[in-house]
């Protein structure tokens, strides 16, 4: 199978090279679907390399899975090769939620519907064990029917505290303020809203987030 | 000509730097505290050990700069972040020169002056920014006014993390060389976490766990397979950073740029985006490590911005201060 996948990216067409993966797309029994490849990197051990590519490889299809049973939208798995570190996934066509929201091309309706809807998504994950580990604008997709979809979920963790819950929000939020320094307060509030609305012990996650919050390195000491 | 000159007291080093407009480095004279015990640090034992050198440091930097006191023209010093008693000593040197002189006085950032020393002296003109020492380890790039960071550690600084295992074993401050020179030895890699959440890198339990296995397995095969995981989490997230920054060049800066093997992975993985690699070498190298000359060009740099001098009533000292807080406006 996996020389066939090979023998696939020749046909295909390289639309992404990622830090970590290049990404394909490709005609798959007459269905538009992305081929993801994890490249070897030659600056480091063999052995880190092979167990990152297969992790990472591992955590997004079990991922992908989980979601589409947990109704949180998501790229469907159709092949996965662990060890050649290879997914094949369906296609999403659309805009990274990102360059919609830099180049002002949502109305506040819409941002508003977006947001709440991740905060929901992102609860259900968690709920049952599943933190993103790199929940950025960049990891959504917004089709062109304004629904959105997470991907990359190669940093994930399938089994996770309520700690690495409240690192996976308070992250998110710093990705806002950097990247949508002017509208990430409203955007996050929506977001948050939402998803303590559906997340089970907010009250322990808000806590740990907010001493999160506090703890990055040098961030001056607010009594 | 103007003369600055550049107090460093943030950690273990006492340093004063002399450079003239020139950015000529005239002196670097230094002391560096060797802990005495055996859990790293005492910011009081910092402070005694730099009140006590202070005066001769001084000194050793004039005489080798050929310069008198009154020859200087701008007085510099690192106002943090770093250990607050062993901050005010050099804060206090540097406001009682500036006060009997009736000089400009600049708190500087000192992290920032880590950047701004490797930046120039490796002619780089829009680098992605690797700063790995004892108080920082973050991926900077500089946007709209100031350094901007793009990750960094969440906990402790690769630096800390060399140190802390190298004590365990017995080993002084610096411990980041003398493990370079082990990790050489090692011929096989043991599995320790691998920490990596966005673009940020987590250091904490890959110390934990290497320090637990330091009587179980080979110590160079140990340091060998610590310094791997680290190096490969910080690579990823540079390359993260290069890839979101669409930057041409990358700078390496820091105690823990002067690790050849950090150097050529950060190398190999910059080769595959065409991307120039540099980091102070020869002589300079030894500008990789805490010295006042990174504070003596930031004193030159706001200067020549025309940065109005700081009020003597207000060069303050602080702990806790990040390098995304600076005006940088020499870059503007």
């Amino acid at each position: 199978m996996e020389n066939v996948v090979v023998g696939f990216v020749n046909k295909g067409r390289l639309i992404h090279k990622g830090a970590e993966a290049n990404i394909y797309l490709l005609d798959y029994m007459g269905e538009a679907t992305v081929l993801k490849i994890r490249v070897r990197k030659k600056y480091r051990d063999k052995s880190i390399d092979r167990y990152l590519v297969r992790s990472r490889t591992y955590k997004e299809a079990y991922v992908l899975e989980v979601a589409e049973k947990l109704g949180v939208p998501a790229p469907r798995l159709i092949y996965a090769s662990i060890n050649g570190g290879i997914l094949i996934m369906s296609y999403i066509g659309g805009e990274i939620l990102r360059d919609l929201l830099l180049h002002n091309m949502l109305s506040e309706k819409e941002k508003e519907f977006i947001f709440r809807r991740l905060g929901m998504y992102l609860s259900r994950l968690h709920n049952n064990g599943i933190t993103h580990g790199d929940l950025t604008t960049s990891n959504i997709i917004i089709s062109g029917k304004k629904e959105l979809y997470l991907i990359d979920f190669g940093l994930a963790n399938l089994n996770s505290s309520d700690e690495e819950k409240s690192v996976d929000v308070e992250m998110f939020e710093r990705v806002l303020l950097s990247t949508h320094t002017g509208e990430a307060g409203k955007l996050f509030r929506w977001f948050i809203d939402e998803y303590v609305r559906y997340i089970e012990n907010p009250d322990e996650i808000l806590r740990r987030y907010r001493i999160i919050k506090r703890s990055g390195r040098y961030h001056a000491q607010k009594s | 000509m103007v003369y600055v000159l550049g107090i460093e007291s943030t950690a273990h080093t006492f340093g004063v730097g002399i450079i003239d407009s020139k950015f000529n480095i005239l002196s670097d004279a230094r002391s560096v505290l060797r802990p005495s015990g055996t859990l790293g640090i005492d910011p009081g034992e910092a402070a005694e050990h730099h009140s006590r050198v202070a005066v001769n440091v001084l000194l050793e930097a004039l005489d080798k700069a050929n310069l008198k006191l009154k020859d200087i023209d701008i007085v510099a010093f690192s106002k943090g972040p770093g250990l607050g008693p062993a901050l005010r000593i050099g804060a206090t040197l540097a406001r009682g020169l500036a006060f009997k002189y009736n000089k400009p006085i600049y708190p500087v950032h000192h992290g920032l002056g880590h950047i701004e020393l490797t930046v120039h002296l490796t002619n780089m003109k829009d680098p992605l920014v690797l700063l790995v020492s004892g108080g920082h380890t973050a991926i900077l790039a500089f946007n709209e006014g100031r350094w901007r960071i793009y990750g960094e550690t969440l906990d402790i600084t690769v630096g800390n993390l060399f140190d802390s295992f190298a004590r365990r074993l017995g080993i002084g401050f610096p411990g980041g060389p003398v493990i370079e020179r082990m990790a050489l030895k090692g011929k096989r890699y043991i599995e320790l976490p691998y920490n990596v959440k966005g673009n940020n890198v987590v250091f904490s339990g890959l110390l934990t766990h290497a320090t637990d296995l330091v009587d179980k397995y080979n110590k160079y095969d140990l340091a060998y397979s610590l310094q791997e995981t680290a190096f490969s989490m910080l690579v990823e997230v540079t390359e993260r950073a290069l890839i979101q920054t669409d930057k041409k060049e990358i700078c390496i800066a820091g105690g823990v740029a002067s690790n050849n093997r950090l150097f050529n992975m950060i190398k190999t993985m910059a080769e595959d985006h065409g991307v120039k690699v540099g980091r102070l070498e020869g002589d300079l190298r030894r500008l990789n490590g805490d010295n006042g000359v990174q504070i003596a060009l930031l004193g030159l740099l706001y200067y020549e911005a025309g940065t109005p001098a700081t009020d003597l009533d207000k060069t303050f000292v602080y702990q806790r201060i990040r390098v995304d807080e600076e005006d940088v406006p020499w870059r503007m």
